[in-house]
């Protein structure tokens, strides 16, 4: 027996026991190979798995320090399969690469025969490969060679990308840190990114990520295609790049539903380039129309299936994905891997808040019950209906209105699923006659901007707002945010709104996050998911019933 | 010695060897000590038997077995003669496979009938080398303690969860391929080791076939319960002692047999005479290694099948596989830890006790866990079973290891619940084996759990079921998926039900009621599954117990030696007129070559006294020369009523 920190389970999870003298340095040399997978306050999960162990492939460690790490600090013994296992995995990574030839251009070289052969009669990869040009090589047709990584990952054997990147069309960009400075751990990332050549940053809500990217462009110097995830979005990298780097505004276009601009730094969102007219994408011309240096993917996580296809064909360039999370709600970890690149640098949420950058959060859950009536209602409903019978009750509206008058003197964000709730809760929380503003789907962009501006400038104190606010807007000055009811709990979503809350600048004070629940209903149950991903996340946690307020 | 006559015959030289030399006899052969032979002339005649030649020569090197060739071609042949094999001479002849006569060295009558039929062997002459590699100690014993701990835990699990879910006995006998992987995915580990973790679990008589209602499963035993009771160091020597001497093949699971059907784990004809004897040469070669000395990776093993090659030529082909699954079976359990015999192993393979070697390597079991915020409560260790116990009602199993993480939910409290436990009790449960605050959600997690508690309360003679949650009945009553129950609102408070009460407790279960069950007097029953059990298998004595070998064989030379007194006391030349000391007179000629006249009664009735020079006994025949016909003739052993000395 030793005395570490570290339990390996014969279910390849990690459990690191915090409070343990050396669990620093656990974590540390776990770090690079290891997925946390959840860190309540007394010991974290980390589970083991192929992506995870080749993204520590990629970034340059072995299975020798894999073993080793797991050795030296694992309490007990460590299964023995385990360990032939991490090694077997990690072997595969690199068997085959692809490189640049002089004569005959893209190739695939293996230095491994049988593992070569295997590949080559695999009918995953048919049609993908040219003529074989040695027994080690075999020329990959240009346009597959996004497709054929994705293959070989399926095949189990990922290919190493040494074929390198286009230059792109140069265009001085240089960080502008005057009053500011990018953060160690900004640095840090981009720096990681730079030199893996293409790849993934993993930072939390509030972390940064834009600067990241802006830090990234700094680095590439050429032009650089961003896409994000909706207009609202587009505009706040295109405020945050003039602000922190030396682009002016005339060097950035935005390439939206609305406007159609390509510049040397253009920002394209997602819908717009997955918008099809008769079976086709008229907008995917874009990828083409400038010879780009660098294409940034903000909210990876988030990004869609046809932008998969359409990254296979980008490979030459050089792509950096910035996102909070590596979990797909659609599983497709795989093809982030293959397509944009292994992971180049992740932050656990919980270091980052202990260096002051983001503030702690207190998550409470409140439990109303159903009158009689409305039970009554909800249990002959029919099963597609009781979830919105159950998130929209009356009872909960009153609930919301003692919250708010709880912090009143705090910017809070009041949100829900419904429209007809959220007129409801604008109604009630208004003062007067005058409802409480409210930002949906139907509103303008230009009102939401109106209504942001106002929100951060102290100018409303709340703001009701539907899902449309859940990616990638930044509210700084939300202290307060109370969800009403949101769609089906999924972790994504409240890695989002919990996002809203966490962003940096307000020194220390404490953010509060309440979920309205209904006791007894479908409602519950995903409250139930909410607060063990918030718990997971090691946040602490209460339930109160609402007559207790 | 020197003083004495020139045998003339195996038995005679027996009579003549110290006690201390017979002894050692019976230790080398154990098959001629039990039962206890009368004298001299019965172990002589045993000893040039057949199946104990055969079994003898199976043990022979093969430089011993080179000289008995050797031998057995030249005929008898003076000591003087044979310097070469000198020290394989003395070992044969303590083996009782050659002996001295007058003519000089000579095999047994019976040795050199079978070796004459055998080629004679080739390969190395000495003793082929391991190849080696350095460990570290330490290491070493980690590993091994790991995968010792491993083994029992995992037995553990496995048998627990059989103890409610059996899986069927197959009408081979064996264990379905389907079982055998629920069992290697429950236990997360491939299906060769699952497929050795339940034969030793069978080998050790801690699950056995016992009968489920009208089907035959397979259950832990009562042996189980205690051997759960026993320190974990105890239980992993019981297993691994059961391995050791068991004869069971488990490494041939999921290959086929020779009539081409893949083989079931658990199937009785897993069975491989020469297992036994194999293994433990193998074990005892790395036990000859020193503790710092293991298997190289890759070469070692090879090295190691060659040695065992050399010391037991005669064996058969699937050799090289025995070795190998020995090595690998003792790996996994524990024994062996990076190609080193450990402490332990070595004390388990020289009959000693393992346990208190290995206690001091395994992780203490703790009186504590560590509950959190996400509803989980971790055991960084092994629990006391007692407490493990317990938490299994209120938690479920998330996942396995050193550590153990149990999940808490709604349902796993309601077990709880079911079990008899109060929501107070469940409190206080926590708050004792919490080292770390109880988490607010848990505390109303449980208080929630016992509010919804028995809301609906079901009924035996009507079928009826009651609530006070008019809604929930609504809800019930209105839910599509229970229309099967044939449910009818009687009142706000009360359903009746036209299903019977299994069905229909099952089915509101499955629809997240939490319903209990009511007597006739209005008592609620608490139930909690039974947990299933069949009888211990009544095992055979260990071979394998030195004290218990050694009493054996002092019993067996005492009786020996004070049969030879009663026979010396009648004179050498009795009329052997028993059954058993006609086969012994018959063996001893044809040792001794010796003429005897024997009584026959033949084919006819007819009783006469003929001489003859037996030649060799075997199915129930003596073959000799009949002096009277001039011819070798067969004879039956049971006709033959006497036989005595020629005068």
């Amino acid at each position: 027996m030793n005395d570490g920190p570290l339990i390996v389970q014969s279910d390849k999870t990690l459990l690191l026991e915090v409070d343990h003298p050396k669990a620093a340095e656990a974590r540390r040399a776990i770090a690079p190979f290891a997925e946390l997978e959840r860190s309540p306050e007394h010991i974290h999960t980390y589970r083991l798995t192929n992506l995870g162990l080749w993204n520590a492939r990629a970034a340059g460690h072995d299975a020798e320090q894999v073993i080793d790490a797991l050795l030296a600090h694992s309490r007990y013994a460590v299964p023995h399969a385990l360990l032939i296992d991490v090694a077997e995995t990690m072997a595969r990574y690199g068997r085959l690469s692809l490189e640049k030839h002089d004569e005959h251009g893209l190739v695939l070289v293996s230095s491994d025969r049988p593992v070569f052969e295997e590949v080559l009669r695999s009918k995953k990869v048919a049609g993908m490969l040219g003529a074989r040009v040695s027994d080690e090589m075999v020329v990959v047709h240009g346009s597959e060679r996004g497709n054929l990584k994705q293959a070989l990952l399926k095949l189990g054997w990922p290919a190493e990308d040494f074929a390198g990147y286009v230059d792109g069309e140069a265009h001085a960009i240089e960080l502008d840190q005057s009053g500011w400075e990018l953060r160690p751990y900004q640095a840090e990332a981009a720096e990681s990114f730079w030199h893996g050549g293409s790849g993934v940053v993993v930072l939390p809500c509030g972390a940064g990520k834009t600067l990241v990217g802006a830090a990234a462009m700094a680095h590439a110097k050429a032009t650089t295609l961003i896409l994000v995830t909706n207009t609202v979005s587009a505009r706040q990298w295109k405020d945050e790049l003039v602000k922190r780097t030396s682009l002016t505004e005339d060097e950035i276009g935005e390439y939206s539903g609305s406007v159609k601009e390509i510049r040397p730094v253009t920002i394209a969102t997602y819908q717009v380039l997955t918008l099809r007219r008769k079976g086709a994408y008229p907008h995917l011309e874009l990828l083409d129309a400038r010879d780009w240096g660098l294409i940034v993917y903000d909210e990876v996580h988030l990004l869609p299936a046809p932008i998969f296809r359409m990254t296979a064909d980008l490979q030459a360039r050089r792509r950096i994905g910035l996102t909070a999370t590596l979990v797909r709600e659609d599983g497709r970890e795989g093809d982030v891997f293959s397509l944009i690149g292994p992971k180049r640098y992740d932050a656990p949420w919980k270091d980052i808040e202990a260096q002051g950058y983001i503030a702690p959060a207190d998550c409470v859950e409140v439990r109303v019950t159903l009158p009689q009536g409305e039970r009554i209602a909800y249990a002959t409903a029919e099963p597609e209906e009781r979830y919105r019978l159950a998130a929209c009750t009356h009872h909960k509206i009153d609930v919301v209105r003692k919250l708010v008058a709880q912090h009143a003197d705090q910017p809070t964000l009041v949100i829900a699923q419904y429209l007809d709730q959220i007129e409801e809760l604008s109604q009630s929380l208004g003062t007067g006659e005058e409802p409480a503003p409210t930002i949906t789907g139907e509103t303008t962009v230009k009102e939401r901007q109106r209504l942001f501006d106002a929100f951060r400038s102290g100018e409303i104190g709340l703001l009701v707002v539907s899902k449309v606010a859940n990616f990638s807007i930044d509210l700084p000055s939300a202290e307060v945010a109370i969800q009403v009811s949101g769609s089906y709990g999924s972790r994504q979503e409240e890695a989002q709104r919990l996002g809203r809350l966490l962003r940096p600048g307000r020194d220390g004070k404490v953010a509060h996050f309440y979920t309205i629940v209904s006791r007894d209903t479908v409602d519950a149950d995903f409250a139930q998911n909410r607060q063990r991903f918030l718990a997971e996340q090691g946040y602490a946690y209460r339930i109160i019933d609402a007559d207790d307020l | 010695m020197t003083a004495l006559p020139a045998p003339r015959s195996l038995a005679d030289q027996l009579r003549q060897w110290s006690e201390e030399r017979v002894a050692h006899l019976m230790r080398l052969r154990p098959d001629l000590a039990t039962p206890p032979p009368q004298d001299s002339t019965q172990l002589a005649s045993r000893a040039a038997t057949r199946a104990s030649a055969l079994r003898a020569l199976d043990r022979l090197t093969l430089a011993d077995l080179a000289v008995l060739h050797d031998l057995v071609t030249r005929g008898a042949t003076p000591r003087a003669a044979l310097e070469e094999g000198a020290i394989s001479l003395d070992r044969l002849e303590e083996l009782a496979l050659v002996w001295d006569g007058t003519e000089g060295l000579r095999a047994v009558t019976v040795v050199a009938e079978l070796l004459a039929r055998a080629t004679a062997p080739t390969g190395p002459v000495p003793e082929p080398a391991l190849v080696t590699s350095e460990q570290s100690p330490t290491l070493v014993a980690r590993t091994a303690a790991g995968a010792a701990f491993d083994v029992v835990r995992r037995i553990e699990v496995l048998l627990d969860h059989w103890g409610t879910q059996p899986p069927s006995v197959l009408r081979t006998g064996g264990l379905g391929v389907r079982d055998l992987k629920t069992a290697a995915l429950l236990l997360h580990v491939d299906e060769r080791e699952a497929a050795l973790l339940v034969d030793v679990a069978t080998s050790a008589a801690l699950l056995a076939p016992g009968s489920v209602g009208e089907a035959e499963a397979w259950l832990p035993t009562d042996a189980y319960d205690a051997w759960c009771r026993l320190e974990a160091a105890e239980r992993w020597q019981r297993v691994a002692r059961a391995w050791l001497t068991s004869a069971r093949t488990p490494a041939k699971v999921g290959g086929k047999d020779a009539a081409g059907k893949s083989v079931n784990a658990l199937a009785p004809a897993l069975v491989d005479p020469h297992q036994v004897d194999t293994r433990i040469v193998a074990l005892q070669q790395l036990a000859e290694l020193s503790p710092t000395e293991g298997l190289a990776t890759g070469t070692g093993l090879p090295s190691l099948v060659a040695r065992v090659r050399w010391l037991r030529p005669r064996r058969p082909s699937d050799q090289p596989a025995l070795v190998a699954s020995a090595v690998e079976e003792a790996t996994v359990l524990g024994l062996v830890g990076m190609g080193v015999l450990t402490p332990a192993g070595r004390a388990l393979l020289a009959g000693h006790d393992a346990a208190e070697i290995l206690a001091p390597l395994l992780p203490e079991p703790l009186d504590h866990v560590l509950i959190q915020g996400d509803l989980t409560a971790i055991a960084p260790g092994p629990l006391l079973p007692a407490l493990a116990a317990r938490l299994q009602q209120v938690a479920d199993v998330e996942s396995r290891g050193g550590a153990t993480v149990y999940r808490f939910a709604s349902g796993s409290l309601r077990r709880g619940l079911d079990a008899g436990w109060t929501a107070a009790e469940i409190h206080a449960f926590l708050e004792s084996v919490s080292r770390t605050p109880v988490p607010q959600p848990l505390s109303y997690l449980v208080d929630d759990t016992a509010r919804t508690y028995g809301t609906v309360r079901v009924g035996y003679a009507e079928a009826f079921l009651r609530s006070d949650d008019e809604a929930a009945l609504a809800h019930l009553v209105a839910d599509p998926k229970a229309a099967s129950l044939g449910l009818r609102l009687l009142a706000p408070t009360v359903v009746i039900s036209t299903a019977p009460i299994d069905v229909l407790l099952a089915r509101l279960r499955e629809l997240g009621l939490a319903p209990v069950v009511e007597a006739s007097d209005g008592t609620v029953h608490v139930a909690r599954p039974d947990t299933l059990r069949s009888r211990t298998p009544r095992s055979s004595p260990t071979a394998r117990d030195a004290a218990r070998e050694a009493a054996q064989v002092a019993a067996a030379v005492a009786a020996v030696r004070a049969g030879d007194r009663v026979a010396s006391s009648r004179g050498r030349d009795v009329i052997a007129n028993t059954p058993a000391g006609a086969l012994a007179a018959l063996r001893a000629a044809i040792e001794g070559g010796s003429s005897v006249v024997i009584e026959y009664l033949d084919n006819h009735g007819t009783r006469s006294e003929r001489i003859v020079d037996p030649r060799r006994v075997e199915g129930g025949q003596l073959t000799a020369y009949d002096h009277r016909s001039e011819d070798e003739r067969a004879f039956a052993v049971h006709r033959i009523g006497s036989v005595r000395p020629t005068d």
